[in-house]
């Protein structure tokens, strides 16, 4: 088989001065199924936007075919034939498929779009690698799984050989993720190379023939799949055997902290992104909602957090309704939030630590001298304390949270809010983009504040790893609704979650019980 | 990641060096082109401002409201607001305070009272006018740059208008007020200097402004809603309330600025047009990397510009406004983040590079 693609010695720094590449090696040859692997934080992400042209790079070389290749942008790496698949995706949602795939490269002439040409270019790809996509749906109507193929339909149209996926299969469910498969084994098949991002080893092992794995900004090894298992990759990715596994006792709930009664929301473009939803949750225990991203779980969240306008029902903390109360008020009634974007709600960058870490208690009493002035020390000695209690690793509490890694400004954010003491935590997808160490420090600390502190967690996460492990109970959105309902979610396959997130099963009223 | 600080640090300090050294450059080669004698106008632009006292003076009267301005100016600047609206305000405060001064001056009033009241009504008039864009702004969304521009002329078209038509002094042949009573006006502390006690004022007021913005909670939540806006709103800090305060404190500042530099300097109220003081302190804002604790050493900067430029102007043909050329390549450098940006980053990697081939050996 011949090479297709070498990536050698690339060295990436970023600005802060963090290297997030360190004389990465890939080899990717012609009609395979790469698997760039890695925990979060590894640099896969990083690896694949150099190769496709949108970072620069301070060392290294990139060629293709054998040839020294320079990619200075995105539109050269497409005009040599490298497509990417992005974790979110580029698409007008008003617009169809056809209309969305030709975008750039419209055909027609003098300025005038042949829009029957684009359907018949869209629907000849489509067919011809069996994607089954209709050219003419218009995007917003469509599903997640579909919109991926649409991506890929827009990489194929390109005359793309060699095709990046960054982490496909993290909003799908499991029986989308199947048919992917089925349709990147054809097109590996018709000679294009496929370079797949993932951790989830199971699907390395299903779909991929040969592994590169890169741990730390570095590639620790690069396999043929018949040579590894699971186990010899997951060692090579974290440098010892991680078991992702919680140990908790069973939870013994007690009284009532929240109820959502019957609330509905509305979007900006006047869609129900929340319909009718009702549910509570106790002291000491942590409530769970799954569910395909967008299916309003993030809404839910925003709501009970105050950062989002309930439009019908009512949410009730501690026995008090939320309804039309300002943030800080939410806030002292008991609610602490992990908001699911961390760079826009979590923190402001450029500020320290210190200030990041005071931002929700900067006003109350405890830290304050003669009614008026912050009190200094005991501030410095509180944000030193949480540093040395959470591991962040900085140089000290007046370092701007903007030279930090994710990892570390996750766990400024997490320090906050888990010290805030509050009755109720909202955790909205809290280990996305982690890395191993400080996810497995979240869950933990999660699971300890329901089951020692008696704390009440809302987990909002697309990770089914994560959301089978930490939840006690488990809810199951679809389209703003709740579908189903655990009492145990420790007896729940990740296969059946699957069915209910993808709509094909859902409870019954009767089936799902009392929501509290 | 501490090298990064470092390196970070080191050009900040000398991004600002460079920067001087560029304009001041370019300044020279202009003065050499323009006049006859090159080295004796270089001399009095650069030297002039501490060749006797009573430059010295003159340079120290702009220092002192460029000190208020510009520790006002910091404030609209960290809550992330352009509010350009510190001109209007030091005129009309300048107006106001003229027209309590001369009313009350020689009713028997004790000096220091006077003073400290006529200041409180200069911070008064600043903060009520700035309740104007910042409330615009905060609770309508109109563009607080928008308001604070036109809001300049309504505010010196007022004062010129209160002059005109309740201050005006017939027995002098240009328009002004009656002369200020010499029981409102600031002490000399050097006779016959521009050099008077608002010093003590622009340096306290530094002072409280820098433990406003690092000591209070109030400083806290304007820094925070400053950088960024939704993470202040999640931490449920109350934003309407802080932004506004911002505003209004910082254009009491300006406000405060008339008011002392009219009791410091002047014998009448005769602005008839913009003074550019409540624009210069975005200047000094802006040279002081908006830290109130550097506030001293840009006001100190412009002011040595300012006055090196005006002895330039009386004492060679060069017109005063060459040293706008100056200023506005001083300010390009120093506001522009990619000014050396490119050489920063280059020192970065390669620190890194060598902390990374350490780590590995």
């Amino acid at each position: 088989m011949a090479e297709v693609l070498r990536m050698q010695n690339i060295t990436k720094i970023y600005s802060n001065g963090f290297m997030a590449n360190k004389d990465v090696n890939l080899v990717v040859n012609e009609g395979e199924i790469h698997a760039l692997v890695g925990e979060n934080g590894a640099g896969k992400t990083t690896l694949m936007k150099i190769l496709f042209g949108m970072e620069d790079f301070q060392g290294g070389q990139i060629l293709l075919d054998g040839k020294d290749a320079h990619i200075s942008d995105p539109l050269d790496a497409i005009a040599k034939g490298i497509g990417m698949v992005h974790q979110h995706f580029m698409q007008v949602p008003s617009l169809t498929v056809a209309e969305n795939v030709t975008l750039g490269m419209e055909p027609g002439k003098g300025g005038m779009f042949d829009h029957r040409q684009a359907v018949k270019m869209t629907q000849e790809i489509s067919d011809k690698y069996q994607l089954k996509v209709d050219a003419n749906a218009r995007i917003a109507d469509m599903g997640v799984g579909l919109r991926q193929k649409v991506e890929i339909l827009k990489a194929l149209i390109r005359n793309c050989r060699i095709l990046i996926l960054d982490e496909p299969t993290a909003v799908l469910t499991p029986q989308e993720t199947k048919e992917l498969f089925v349709q990147l084994k054809a097109l590996r098949d018709s000679g294009i190379s496929i370079i797949f991002i993932s951790h989830k080893l199971e699907e390395v092992m299903e779909l991929c023939s040969r592994v590169t794995v890169l741990r730390a900004g570095r590639t620790v090894g690069s396999d043929v799949i018949e040579n590894l298992n699971p186990a010899s990759i997951s060692r090579m990715m974290v440098g010892r055997d991680v078991v992702l596994k919680i140990e908790k006792e069973a939870a013994k709930p007690t009284e009532t902290v929240l109820e959502v009664s019957g609330v509905s929301r509305r979007s900006k473009e006047h869609v129900t992104v929340v319909d009718d939803v009702s549910f509570g949750i106790r002291r000491g225990e942590i409530v769970g909602i799954a569910g395909v991203e967008g299916n309003g779980q993030n809404d839910v969240a925003e709501m009970i957090a105050g950062m989002a306008s309930i439009d019908h029902g009512d949410i009730q903390v501690n026995g008090k309704s939320i309804k039309g109360k300002k943030i800080r008020q939410i806030r002292e009634q008991g609610v602490a939030y992990i908001s699911e974007d961390r760079m826009t709600h979590g923190c402001a960058a450029n500020l320290p630590i210190r200030e990041n870490i005071m931002a929700d208690r900067v006003h109350s009493k405890e830290y304050k001298k003669f009614g008026i002035f912050t009190d200094t020390k005991k501030i410095n000695q509180h944000v030193e304390e949480l540093i040395r209690e959470y591991e962040v690793s900085c140089d000290d509490a007046s370092q701007p949270v903007r030279m930090l890694s994710g990892g570390n400004i996750q766990k400024v954010i997490v320090a906050r809010e888990f010290t805030s003491g509050a009755d109720l935590i909202i955790a909205n997808q809290p280990t996305r983009g982690i890395d191993v160490g400080t996810t497995e420090m979240i869950r933990k600390t999660l699971v300890r504040k329901a089951r020692e502190e008696g704390v009440a967690t809302l987990l909002v996460s697309s990770d089914l790893n994560e959301i089978l492990e930490v939840s006690d109970r488990l809810l199951v959105m679809k389209d703003g609704k709740i579908v189903a309902h655990f009492r145990d979610a420790s007896q729940v396959s990740e296969d059946l979650l699957g069915e209910y997130m993808l709509g094909v099963k859902a409870m019954t009223a009767e089936e799902m019980g009392d929501l509290l | 990641m501490k090298e990064t600080r470092r390196i970070e640090f080191f050009f900040e300090i000398f991004r600002i060096v460079l920067a001087l050294a560029i304009a001041f450059g370019f300044t020279f080669i202009c003065i050499a082109f323009m006049t006859d004698d090159p080295l004796e106008a270089l001399k009095a632009f650069a030297l002039g401002p501490f060749s006797n006292m009573r430059r010295f003076g003159q340079m120290m009267g702009k220092f002192i409201p460029y000190l208020l301005v510009g520790s006002g100016m910091c404030f609209i600047y960290a809550a992330n607001r352009f509010n350009m609206g510190g001109e209007g305000v030091y005129l009309l405060s300048g107006c106001i305070v003229t027209f309590i001064g001369v009313n009350i001056g020689d009713s028997g009033i004790p000096h220091v009272l006077l003073v400290v009241l006529l200041m409180a009504v200069g911070v008064a008039i600043g903060a009520g006018a700035g309740l104007i864009p910042a409330l615009m702004r905060e609770k309508l969304g109109v563009n607080e740059t928008v308001i604070s521009i036109m809001l300049n002329y309504a505010l010196m078209y007022l004062s010129t208008f209160l002059v005109k038509t309740l201050m005006v002094d017939p027995n002098i042949s240009y328009l002004g007020s009656k002369p200020l009573p010499d029981n409102m006006k600031l002490t000399r502390l050097v006779p016959r200097t521009n050099i008077h006690s608002g010093l003590f004022v622009g340096l306290l007021a530094v002072v409280v402004v820098g433990v406003i913005f690092y000591r209070t909670s109030l400083g806290y939540s304007i820094r925070i809603c400053g950088s960024n806006p939704q993470f202040a709103k999640a931490s449920g800090i109350n934003m309407t309330s802080s932004l506004v305060l911002a505003q209004v404190i910082g254009l009491g500042l300006c406000g405060l600025g008339g008011a002392v530099d009219i009791m410091g300097i002047y014998d009448r109220y005769v602005w008839a047009g913009f003074t550019n003081y409540g624009f210069d302190g975005m200047l000094v804002a802006v040279l002081a990397r908006k830290n109130p604790w550097l506030v001293p050493l840009g006001s100190f900067l412009l002011a040595y510009m300012r006055t090196g430029a005006s002895i330039l102007n009386y004492s060679t043909e060069l017109p005063f406004e060459f040293v706008d050329i100056m200023q506005a390549i001083l300010v390009l450098l120093i506001a522009g983040e990619h000014f050396m940006a490119g050489f920063k980053n280059k020192i970065i990697f390669s620190a890194s590079k060598a902390k990374n081939k350490k780590e590995a050996a």
